[in-house]
């Protein structure tokens, strides 16, 4: 019986559900969400749009809603992760010990760093790359639209990997980055970091495959007559972030490799006997972690590029210096991973040398900070949502900034390191950096995919809640850490004081919630209100670049007319010289749906679940599947439809009388 | 409108009003609580304190520009200003670009140099100068307690040091855990705990006192509750110390250390009169060699 | 312009696109193994007791392997070659060449390890083997991967003839495994010839 149910389901076994309250509550809303959606399209008979309109879609743009979407429920997700470690943080001190045990402490702060990093961050991102550039660089598509929607239910699969952890046994308590040796079999035996390895591993193929795509996206579909130097500086921020990703991620794929055959076949890569050496993961982890942060701002950075400009009426203040800041920060980046662990004990020299190496990657973001300021000089600034993130977000950045050059001293991060002081910089940094551009790329770009602007008046409340919310949420973490409090804490003695400051910050994080809230309620009124905020001009902005040359919502085929452009800014230029609509039309092809992705996507879910659980018959089976499927796509002929020059002209004109 | 401006300025007044108070209430409430990186009691955090204090005020010399800069021209290029400038073709200047590059970099530069002498002053494996006589502990980060050893006193202690003020601490730190990392804020900053290695603290204390010190690098379900208390106190009373810890009736032998290695959470101070012999060397060598180990606790 | 013409210049600008596409894709690749070289350069003195490199290698055994990989990848350049005169026999049974030499190839990596497991010296034996594994493993199964590529494009050129497809499929694959033999070169030299030398 035993054997038979080893064969058949691993070490999966009814003990794998969850057992007490929180977490079955957490099991139930993993559970009961799809469920509900899926009750909802069969009530409304929808299954069938669902599928032909987005599921099987090679469209960039709506493979970028999909992300999008699936981001932000993560973004709850993980969010309600954060609130739960600020409510036991608040509470358990002393004598109280909270509400979470230990273990689940650990399990939920792993979850919300991961999740947040790969599938909130990288979501947005790719979200937001995928709906722009194609469009700013006057394409029509990507290079590689299968490869596209590959990528992205790779992320799907990785996402719901990370969230069945929930259902099915429990998740990683190794944090964000798994070090071992906690991460090994002997410290960690359950399937906790397995969930934690497959999901990453899966999603970071697709952020990989992504990469590739649109680098020759960037450097082979540009239109006609935009030469490196006329692109605009958010794909050129793209272009520096994605050359991060190839030379990133695949350490990441390494690492994790290794990790998990440490765990499964029992080498000694990171072991602490053997002949491991467990500081080789961290090495390996940080030279892709610490890219991977700037992979993550840099797009951010290029969103603020283009609001600050539209909104300021202006030209981008130091183009050049903005791309040479962009590829000085792509070259850095490699350069100062170990100041993630100055404490490990290595030679003065080594710590001095990426300490100096980490300031110096300060210099081109004052630049571009200092550039995006004095875009407003002699500018006509209006006020809306995205430049009010923007200008948060200098506030906030330069604040984090500051404590990060703090850190960069060695001798000074001996005593930062690992506290609240470092938890408070690097959500300073990404929250302002990566959060708050993401926020206001998608408020820029919303109208240009959906056909309608967001409502104003909500998304200021939002902004000013999130504002709020984060000071009152982390400059109590800073204080905290001065005060000797360290990471990861599920509990403290009271008297040292600690108590009233997490009180704070809790009441912080459950404003930031409050913002959320907000910008739920903005997107359901705005969708409410949608005829009223319809943008018929397709330039609601008066903005610059070729993507608001086109009519609101973007037509499938992105541009009927080949176009060819002579400046940067081209469409602003075109506005300037009242030489719109020029081009011809053309023949184009356009690529034909395909649910090959999304089998793909699942059969590499199917993969890494029966990994974590050990059912060896359905791995082997779905990797056959896997390659089973792949073959039978590259042996696809016939995937793309032609639309004449004809047709395409009637679809304009009708789409333009429409509009 | 004459109303709706007084009703503006009576709100801008409220919100600097309701700032003010959570100011003077934050900083009436941090001037009760121990802040130990800024008030620290030994030699090298004291230095490191500076170290921070320094790095911050310099940074000011950006920052301070950055806000000004940012909020001015927020305000004076706002839309509808009627005075302001309006120049949609500017788009950059040569002077002023080279100028940002250049005062963050004399900037950067100069905490270069900071960083490099500080590296190398307050690199944690020095040793320090002093007349005393250094006093040297081993310490081994166990699932989930702090064993320490006084090899030469021969004496060993759970979660509880004490050491002599103004004498030279150095401390050799492994781990027969997962990772953990050695923090005492008061007196210096921290260095990882890692199985199979061995690193080196050096400090000093100056002050007489109590201080907490803790784990900063997640292990597993007790890592919480790895506090320890740290004794600074005069030369006698350390002796003093010790001699009681030589009458406690427990012995850390090899078996006894095993039985040590069972995960335990909240560990309270226990003391041991002797040590097993090259302990802390069978600890470090037993994940790196077997040969070594062996040799190092062969006699147990 | 007329809808072929335009399909043909859409499929010569693909073609391009493939090609960079793949170069990129390669260098991906690189960074792995690279990441996997570093390993087994910090572990692999870390014998913790076991052999190190000086007692399990066989030289001549992997002089052997070395020289049946640079002669597949050889017939892998002729039959690349052959595609593009459109000659059809030749370009199929060049591949299965290359094939044949893959796989015997991969049998003999598989062969020396099965080896060295049988004698004790594992994976799991020290850091040392486990990088020694991992690192020309990962490369066997790139070759792996390669081999099913090879025989799926004969599949294809049997039944769909040398198409525009094809034509850049044998062109893509004949690049990788190109890749693959200078991955092994490095891995010879690194591991093999460095370890016994030292």
């Amino acid at each position: 019986m035993y054997l038979f149910s080893f064969l058949l389901l691993g070490r999966l076994t009814l003990k794998a559900i969850p057992s007490d309250t929180i977490t079955r509550g957490g099991a139930l809303l993993v559970l009961l969400a799809p469920l509900g959606l899926a009750a909802l399209l069969t009530y409304k008979k929808k299954w069938k749009w669902l599928y032909k309109n987005w599921l099987t879609t090679l469209d960039p743009k709506k493979i970028g809603v999909m992300y999008i979407i699936l981001a932000s429920v993560m973004l709850v997700r993980a969010g309600v992760d954060a609130l739960m470690m600020r409510l036991q943080q608040a509470t358990s001190a002393g004598a109280s010990n909270g509400f979470l045990s230990a273990n689940h402490f650990q399990q939920v702060f792993s979850a919300h760093g991961t999740i947040m990093i790969f599938f909130v961050a990288m979501g947005l991102m790719f979200g937001l790359i995928n709906l722009v550039v194609p469009l700013q660089i006057g394409s029509r598509d990507v290079a590689f639209p299968f490869l596209n929607s590959v990528s992205f239910w790779l992320y799907t699969a990785g996402l719901i990997i990370v969230n069945l952890s929930l259902v099915l046994g429990t998740f990683s308590i190794a944090g964000w980055l798994a070090y071992p040796p906690l991460s090994e079999l002997k410290y960690s035996p359950g399937v906790g970091v397995d969930y934690w390895i497959w999901s990453l591993q899966i999603a970071g193929i697709g952020s990989l495959l992504s990469g590739i795509n649109f680098i020759v996206t960037i450097l082979k579909m540009r239109v006609k007559g935009m030469n490196l130097m006329k692109m605009p500086v958010f794909t050129w921020s793209v272009l520096g972030a994605l050359s991060l990703v190839i030379f990133a991620f695949p350490i990441l794929t390494a690492t994790l490799l290794l990790l998990t055959l440490d765990r499964n076949l029992g080498t000694h890569f990171f072991t602490a006997g053997g002949g491991g050496n467990a500081m080789m993961y961290v090495n390996l982890i940080w030279a892709w972690g610490h890219p991977e942060v700037y992979i993550l701002i840099l797009p951010a950075f290029g969103v603020f590029s283009e609001v600050v400009a539209t909104f300021s009426r202006k030209a981008l203040f130091g183009y050049k210096t903005m791309v040479w800041a962009i590829w000085a920060i792509v070259l850095l980046s490699f350069t100062v991973w170990l100041h993630h662990f100055f404490t490990m004990g290595a030679g003065a020299n080594v710590n001095a040398f990426f300490g100096i190496m980490t300031m110096i990657i300060a210099i081109p973001t004052g630049v571009k900070i200092f550039n995006w300021i004095f875009t407003m000089y002699k500018g006509r600034i209006s006020f809306a949502t995205p430049m009010l993130w923007f200008m948060g977000f200098v506030v906030l950045f330069t604040i984090g900034g500051v404590a990060g050059v703090i850190m960069a001293i060695p001798a000074a991060d001996f005593q930062l390191h690992n506290s609240l002081f470092l938890v408070a910089h690097f959500h300073t940094m990404i929250v302002s950096g990566v959060l708050f551009g993401y926020f206001a790329g998608f408020t820029y770009w919303f109208p240009k995919i959906f056909g309608f602007k967001l409502n104003e008046r909500l998304g200021k409340y939002a902004f000013w809640c999130w504002l709020v919310g984060f000071i009152l949420a982390f400059v109590p973490l800073y204080i905290l850490g001065m005060m000797g409090a360290t990471r990861r804490l599920n509990h403290y003695p009271s008297g040292l004081g600690y108590q009233p400051l997490f009180i704070v910050a809790g009441i912080g994080a459950g404003i930031i919630a409050l913002g959320v809230a907000f910008q739920v309620l903005q997107i359901g009124y705005s969708i409410y209100k949608r005829k009223e905020y319809k943008d018929t001009t397709g330039d609601p902005w008066n903005a610059r670049t070729l993507e608001w040359s086109i009519p609101s919502p973007a037509p499938f085929y992105n541009f009927a007319k080949r176009m060819e452009v002579s400046t940067k800014d081209a469409f602003w230029e075109m506005k300037q010289r009242k030489s719109l609509d020029q081009g011809e039309y053309e023949d184009i092809l356009v690529p034909k749906n395909s649910p090959i992705g999304m089998l793909i996507g699942f059969t590499s879910l199917a993969f890494g679940f029966a990994f974590v659980w050990h059912i060896w018959w359905l791995s082997g089976l779905s990797l056959i599947a896997l390659i089973s499927i792949v073959i039978y796509r590259l042996s696809q002929d016939n995937i793309e439809s032609f639309i004449s020059k004809d047709k395409l002209r009637k679809l304009d004109i009708s789409r333009k009388a429409e509009g | 409108m004459a109303v709706h401006k007084r009703k503006q300025k009576i709100r801008y007044y409220l919100v600097a009003l309701l700032l003010l108070t959570i100011l003077v209430a934050a900083s009436i409430y941090l001037s009760s609580v121990n802040i130990p990186l800024l008030e620290p009691k030994g030699l090298i955090a004291n230095k490191e304190a500076h170290l921070i204090e320094f790095a911050a005020l310099l940074s000011l010399v950006v920052v301070v520009p950055v806000f000004i800069l940012l909020f001015s021209f927020a305000y004076k290029y706002r839309e509808g200003s009627k005075t302001a400038q309006y120049d949609p073709k500017l788009s950059g200047s040569r002077t002023l670009e080279t100028l940002w590059w250049i005062i963050p970099g004399i900037i950067i530069l100069i905490l270069s140099i900071v960083t490099w002498n500080s590296s190398h002053a307050l690199d944690p494996y020095k040793p320090l100068n002093s007349k005393n006589k250094a006093v040297i502990i081993d310490v081994i980060a166990l699932d989930w307690k702090w064993l320490f050893i006084y090899p030469y006193q021969n004496v060993a202690s759970i979660n509880q040091i004490d050491i002599p003020i103004n004498t030279p601490i150095r401390f050799n730190i492994t781990s027969n855990a997962p990772m953990n990392s050695f923090w005492v804020p008061a007196l210096s900053g921290q260095i990882y705990a890692m199985p199979g290695m061995s690193t080196q603290l050096n400090l000093e204390a100056n002050n007489i006192g109590s201080y907490d010190g803790l784990s900063a690098n997640i292990s597993g379900n007790g890592f919480a509750g790895m506090r320890f208390k740290v004794l600074a106190t005069s030369y006698t009373k350390y002796l003093a110390w010790i001699n009681n810890i030589k009458e406690s009736p427990n012995k850390l032998s090899f078996s006894t250390y095993n039985l040590l290695l069972k995960p335990s959470e909240n560990n309270p101070v226990f003391y041991y009169s002797s040590v097993a012999k090259n302990l802390y060397y069978y600890e470090v060598s037993k994940y790196m060699s077997p040969v070594l180990s062996q040799k190092y606790g062969g006699n147990s | 312009m007329s809808k072929v013409s335009f399909i043909q210049e859409e499929m010569a600008q693909r073609n391009e696109k493939a090609v960079i596409g793949f170069w990129i894709y390669l260098m991906t690749d690189c960074v792995l193994f690279a990441s996997l070289f570093a390993t087994y350069a910090v572990l692999h003195k870390n014998t913790y007791g076991g052999p190190g490199s000086k007692d399990i290698f066989n030289l001549p055994y992997v002089l052997v392997e070395t020289l049946i990989l640079l002669t597949s990848s050889f017939s892998a350049g002729i039959a690349t070659y052959s595609a593009y005169l459109y000659k059809k026999a030749q370009t199929v049974i060049f591949l299965i060449i290359t094939i044949v030499l893959g796989l015997t190839f991969l049998i003999m990596e598989l062969s020396e390890f099965s080896h060295l497991i049988r004698i004790g010296d594992s994976f799991r034996r020290s850091g040392f083997l486990s990088s020694y594994f991992a690192l020309v493993g990962t490369h066997g199964m790139h070759i792996l991967f390669g081999l099913i590529a090879l025989s799926v494009l004969v599949c294809q050129i049997m039944i769909k003839g040398l198409n525009r497809n094809v034509l850049r499929r044998i062109n893509l694959i004949s690049m990788f495994w190109h890749f693959l033999d200078v991955v092994w070169i490095f891995i010879f030299t690194i591991v093999y010839l460095m370890g016994v030398i030292k």
